[in-house]
Formats: structure tokens, C-alpha cells, sequence
């Protein structure tokens, strides 16, 4: 038989707060604000039963996907990640504020949660007053709070307003009163969703002492928060959580490091994203319709604001687009020509230039009619020492009209862009030829 | 259901501070304070006396305002308890989202407000009653029977309202409709006795099914004629409070999971 085994010192202590495949979902109504009213739950329930079930799957956003942790006594355990990955929902299925939909959670010992400060603080009230409510709510005995009453208030350094209605308090006092209170509860457990960094910095180490000395008290911590060094000083194991899932847990460092990488990533993505959108806005065939809401645009760009229509780094800049070779009058043809700029010294030898004309029919001329004020500064492009010329473009059309004409340049990686957009007239219009900028180079105006 | 009700008594020193701010809050900030709570139904009672004296008038009844203000005091508490009750969830705000908290002390906290509201007022009745010159006999002693089976009623109903509302916002808008229909129907600006010509149907909705009616006679017969009530309709009450009691509280927890989300 099996000798009696030792406990492995790892497994010994048991864990202050265990969680096995917690799930938490949130159903995207109760998300939207959109409460159910008696009138619309028999709506909705009478229009179910005569068109089959729709679908009510898919209306959940999961904030919380089998997780996993187990937090031993004493360890002070961090948790990170990006805006909406289920930090807060974590927290708030380990104080017991969310039941979990799956799963089951454990805790063991008193647990002391700052997620808000002050919750329930009447503003009529005094701060004394609060004091008590607030202490009652967080499950204090009125008699500890009294024992406790000029640490609480001391530590908060509110002696000479203690009396007065919180409503007259400064964000900050409201803040001071309703962490001191919530220290004072001295949990086994303590939760802090990124309440560390209320008050001055006075108050900010005070906090830190108190929490510091929780710690070589052996209690145990759970700390949200997006001050990473904070982490790294405080905390022995750290999670990461991206969309409701646990994807990395270890030392602050190799955590933190993820982290980082995995913001890197979804960056990429954006960028990434926004480089195919700009090639796709500067690649799409216009039908009738959207060149129409175009020259709009540009109207509205080159009147108002002109920078409203060009986008990316501006590491190159468009300061020039123009007709070239204007065609006969029975032409059929339009040329344009763009000239860009650079503004920085590095060379742009990859950059490659990619236009497209729309002609618009000449009974659409009214559209534009606002925008001949606009003038060509041709100079700018001519004055600019690493002036570049970019692509020519060639737009055939049996039209005589307007000739609408998007520009992008960027980087044979698609990274660096920068758009323009203009608008011109051919020359087999009978009015002389009129450009409109949407990018004027204000740098290099006068 | 007991852990629910035991829940509350254990935190029965919050509730007491919660009760006491509801009432402060109620007052504070206002210039007339605390006397609203004798103006508002001194208020009522001189409209019904006025309407129902000059237009129907029930000859059995000598002193019909101080009659119509015995059983206004109790409907009014019973009514704004129950409209403030229905809130009451929605309103705890961050008490529900924010910090661990029982949610069953919040509809407890507004019928025990009412409650004391109710006490407070009382005392108001008693010029009245000596100028109507009526019998203050052994049949006060039955008025806390009588108030705790209320206080009950208040409690089961807003403990399931309340729950209802937080998923279903509108409930509260019903309840209000409801409360002025379930005014008329309760014998307050009338006696049971008034009923009897009518068909038998009318009497036992409006004076047996009808637990405010119950409690409405009740409240006239020991204030305003100094008899004992009718026990045994009261038990009937009683215990249909308590099946009440049940349902809101089946209601209550089927949906207090979700209520740290919806609020």
C-alpha cells in the first residue's frame, strides 16, 4: 500500500478563492439598455408562437469563458487585459455581485470588495453618517464602526468636514471617505478594481502602505488594474484575460510581456484593417450615385475643413493633381497628373501612387458650382525640393463633364498612406478648366 | 423563503439606518419637513369629505370625515408603500451593482418606512375622534393585530412587485392604475354596511376577497365604532398574505440573480 503521502507544500494551503469553469453571459439587451416592458414581452412571446422560435441564441456576449484559477492564501493575484475582456465581471463574480451561468466558485474567508467607493453614500447625508451606512452596507457591526470611527476618519483626513454633507465634498474627499471605510473592513480578501489611484499622492502611498501591510499580513489580493508597473511591484501571479478567456497566467513579467504583445497584435490588425478600407474607398467603381455623394464631399471637404478627406501618416503628402494633356475638345480622353511631396528627409523610394478619375456627366456641373473658388497652387509642388511626381492615370470616358479624381500614395507594404481626393474640369467643357484641392498643403501655403 | 426573511433580520441594523435615512431624505430640504406627513392625507380627507358629504350621502354615518380618515390613513400608507416599493430594486442602484447586498433588505426597508410613516401619522386621528365623540375602548387593542397583518400584506406584495419591476420596467406605471381602481373598491370613503343592498357578489369582492377591504373595515370598526374587527375575516387575510408571500418570494428569487445586470 501506499505510504501515507505528504502534502506537496504547493497544494497544502488551501486556495482562498477557487473557480471551475465559470461562465458568465450577458444578454445584449440587458447590455443596450433595452428593458423589457409587460407590453413588449406579450408582444413578443404572441409573435414567437405564430412565426416559429426566432432565434434567441446568439444574443449573448460571453464575458466570462471557463475559467479556471485557483488563488492560494496569501498571494497577491493581478489581473489585466484590454478594455472589455471580462476584468471587472471577474471581480465582480468573486465578490458574488454576478452569479456565474456555469461553473462554481469558492471562497474562503471574509471578502472586502473596492470595486465603488462610497456605494450607497447618500449625498444629503454627513460624512459621520455615511460612515455608519457604509459601513453597515460593506457588513460591518455598528459597534466596530464606532471603535473604528477616528481611524476611519483620520485616515482619510477628514476631521474638520466630518459633520458636513457629503454632497459638499470634493470628488476626491467622496473618494477618500469611501476607500478608508473600505479598508477599515479588514477582509481576508481583498478585490480592487483600479481604486488605488484616488486622491493626491499623499493619499496614493497611504493606500499603498495599507495595502503593502495587508500583504505581509498573509491576505490575500486580487488587484485590476492597467498601471502595469503596479503590477509588476505588487503582484506574485498575474492573469490575462483577452474576451473572456484566461490566455496567459504566470509571473508579473512573462504576463505582462503577453499582454504587451498582444496589444501589439490587435494594432496591427487595426492598422491593418484601415490600410485594406482606404484601398478599397480609393479602388471602388463608382456607380452614378456614390460619385454624386463624392463631389459632395469634396465640396463640403474643400469648403470646410481641408483636411477632412485625406487620411494616414502624411508622411508623403499630395500637394498637386491636375489635368495634363488635356484632350481635344472631341476627346474622349482625360489625363491627370499627381504631384506629391515628401515631409519627412527619409527617402520614398517604395511609394507607389494609385489614382482614379470618375467623370461626371456636365449636367451634374451644378454639384460643384461652390467649389470654383478653390485655385491651384501649383507653385507649392514646384517649390517643394523633394517634390516627386507619382502615377499618371489615363480615365477614358464618353462623357464631357467634371472629372473627379482620388489619389492614394503609400508604401508598397500599405503602410504610410496618405489620400487626396480632387475634382476638376475638362477642358472639353467649354469653361476653362477649374481644379478643386481637397489638400491643400497648408504647410507650404504663402 | 427563510433564509430570504432571516437574511433581512440579520442585517436588521442596516435596515434601521436605511429605514431612518428614507425618512430624513424624505423631509430634508423641505420648509414644511416632517408636517407633510400630516397634510397629505389632512389634505385628502377634507376632498373626500367634501365631495362625499355634499353629493352622497350615507345617513348611517354622523361624522363622515373623521370616518373617510380612518381608513385613509392606512390605505395611503398601504398605497405609497406599494408605489415606492415597486421602485425600490431599481432604485438601490449601486447598493445592487456595486457592493455585496441582499437585495430583499431594499422592498423590507420601504414597507418599514411606511410603516413608521403610518405610527407617526396616527396620532393626528386622535383630535378628530374626540370631536366626533367616539368610543376609545378595549378595541384598540386589536389596531397592532390589525397593522401587522398590513405591514405583511405591504412587505409580500412589495418584495414580488419590486423583483417584477427590475426586468419589466412598466410594472410600476400598472401598479399605479391598479392602486386607483383598488381605492374604490375598498371601503374608505364608504362602509361595508352600504353594500348590503346591492347583489352579494359586490360585498364579497369588496369586503372579503379584497384584503384592503378587510383591513379597511377593520380599521373603521375599531377606530370609528369601537368594536372588535371580524376575526375571522382577518385570519383569512392573514393567511392569504402569507400564500402571497410565497408567490412574490418565488418571484423575488427566480429573478434576483440577474439583478446586479438589468439595474
Amino acid at each position: 500500500m501506499a505510504r501515507p503521502t505528504v502534502p506537496d507544500p504547493a497544494t497544502r494551503a488551501q486556495p482562498a478563492i477557487e473557480m471551475v469553469g465559470v461562465t458568465k453571459r450577458f444578454r445584449k439587451r440587458t447590455l443596450q439598455r433595452g428593458y423589457t416592458t409587460v407590453k413588449t414581452h406579450l408582444l413578443r412571446s404572441a409573435l414567437e408562437n405564430v412565426f416559429t422560435r426566432k432565434t434567441r441564441r446568439g444574443n449573448f456576449l460571453t464575458a466570462l469563458d471557463d475559467i479556471h484559477l485557483r488563488v492560494e492564501e496569501g498571494t497577491t493575484l493581478g489581473v489585466i487585459g484590454h478594455n472589455g475582456s471580462g476584468k471587472s465581471t471577474l471581480l465582480k463574480v468573486m465578490t458574488g455581485i454576478y452569479k456565474p451561468d456555469a461553473g462554481q466558485i469558492r471562497i474562503r474567508g471574509r471578502v472586502s470588495a473596492l470595486i465603488e467607493l462610497g456605494a450607497g453614500f447618500h449625498p444629503e447625508f454627513t460624512g459621520r453618517e455615511n460612515i455608519f451606512l457604509n459601513g453597515l452596507v460593506l457588513g460591518l457591526k455598528k459597534d466596530y464602526i464606532e471603535r473604528k470611527f477616528e481611524e476611519i476618519v483620520s485616515f482619510a483626513d477628514l476631521e474638520d468636514f466630518i459633520d458636513d454633507p457629503v454632497r459638499t465634498y470634493s470628488s476626491g474627499m467622496y473618494m477618500r471617505l469611501g476607500f478608508s471605510i473600505a479598508i477599515h473592513v479588514d477582509p481576508d480578501i481583498l478585490i480592487v478594481d483600479e481604486v488605488l489611484a484616488v486622491g493626491d499622492e499623499a493619499f496614493i502611498h497611504k493606500c499603498q502602505e495599507r495595502v503593502a501591510d495587508f500583504k505581509r499580513r498573509g491576505k490575500t489580493i486580487v488587484v485590476v488594474t492597467h498601471d502595469l508597473g503596479a503590477i509588476e511591484r505588487w503582484c506574485d501571479d498575474v492573469v490575462l484575460l483577452d474576451h473572456g478567456h484566461m490566455v496567459e497566467r504566470g509571473g508579473p513579467r512573462r504576463v505582462i510581456d503577453a499582454y504587451r504583445r498582444l496589444v501589439a497584435e490587435s494594432e496591427e490588425r487595426r492598422l491593418a484593417d484601415e490600410h485594406r478600407r482606404v484601398a478599397e474607398l480609393t479602388q471602388q467603381e463608382p456607380s452614378a450615385e456614390a460619385v454624386a455623394v463624392r463631389m459632395d464631399e469634396v465640396g463640403a471637404a474643400s469648403t470646410a475643413s481641408p483636411d477632412q478627406s485625406r487620411w494616414g501618416t502624411r508622411e508623403v503628402e499630395i500637394v498637386d493633381v491636375r489635368l495634363v494633356d488635356p484632350p481635344a475638345p472631341n476627346d474622349t480622353c482625360t489625363r491627370a497628373e499627381t504631384r506629391c511631396r515628401s515631409r519627412s528627409a527619409t527617402s520614398h523610394k517604395d511609394a507607389a501612387a494609385g489614382l482614379r478619375h470618375r467623370v461626371v456627366p456636365a449636367r451634374r456641373r451644378v454639384l460643384l458650382r461652390h467649389q470654383y473658388p478653390h485655385r491651384p497652387r501649383r507653385s507649392a509642388a514646384a517649390r517643394s525640393a523633394k517634390a516627386w511626381s507619382g502615377a499618371r492615370s489615363v480615365a477614358w470616358s464618353s462623357w464631357r463633364g467634371i472629372t473627379l479624381v482620388d489619389v492614394a500614395v503609400h508604401a508598397e507594404d500599405g503602410a504610410r498612406t496618405t489620400t487626396a481626393r480632387g475634382a476638376g474640369r475638362s477642358r472639353s467643357d467649354p469653361a476653362p478648366p477649374t481644379w478643386v484641392y481637397t489638400d491643400r498643403d497648408t504647410s507650404s501655403a504663402g | 423563503m427563510f433564509e430570504t426573511l432571516s437574511e433581512i433580520v440579520r442585517h436588521r441594523a442596516l435596515v434601521w439606518s436605511l429605514v431612518q435615512r428614507q425618512l430624513a431624505v424624505r423631509y430634508r430640504g423641505s420648509v414644511l419637513g416632517f408636517v407633510w406627513t400630516f397634510l397629505n392625507p389632512l389634505c385628502l380627507m377634507l376632498v373626500y369629505t367634501l365631495v362625499f358629504s355634499l353629493f352622497v350621502r350615507d345617513p348611517s354615518i354622523a361624522h363622515y370625515g373623521t370616518f373617510v380618515f380612518c381608513g385613509l390613513l392606512p390605505w395611503i400608507w398601504f398605497s405609497s408603500a406599494l408605489l415606492e416599493g415597486s421602485n425600490a430594486i431599481v432604485g438601490g442602484g449601486t447598493l445592487i451593482t456595486k457592493a455585496l447586498f441582499p437585495p430583499q433588505i431594499l422592498p423590507a426597508v420601504v414597507s418599514l418606512a411606511h410603516a413608521v410613516n403610518f405610527l407617526l401619522s396616527l396620532p393626528m386621528l386622535v383630535p378628530f375622534l374626540i370631536q366626533a365623540d367616539r368610543p376609545f375602548g378595549w378595541a384598540l387593542l386589536a389596531l397592532p393585530v390589525v397593522m401587522a397583518v398590513q405591514f405583511l400584506l405591504i412587505f409580500a406584495i412589495v418584495l414580488g412587485v419590486s423583483a417584477l419591476n427590475v426586468h419589466y420596467r412598466d410594472v410600476q406605471h400598472i401598479l399605479g392604475n391598479v392602486l386607483s381602481l383598488w381605492f374604490f373598491v375598498t371601503p374608505v370613503i364608504f362602509s361595508v354596511d352600504s353594500l348590503k343592498s346591492r347583489h352579494w357578489i359586490f360585498t364579497l369582492l369588496i369586503a372579503k376577497v379584497n384584503p384592503m377591504g378587510v383591513l379597511a373595515e377593520s380599521y373603521h370598526e375599531i377606530l370609528y365604532w369601537g368594536h372588535f374587527p371580524n376575526w375571522r375575516n382577518l385570519l383569512v387575510v392573514f393567511l392569504g398574505t402569507l400564500v402571497i408571500l410565497v408567490v412574490s418570494h418565488s418571484i423575488f428569487r427566480s429573478y434576483r440573480d440577474g439583478f446586479a445586470e438589468e439595474i
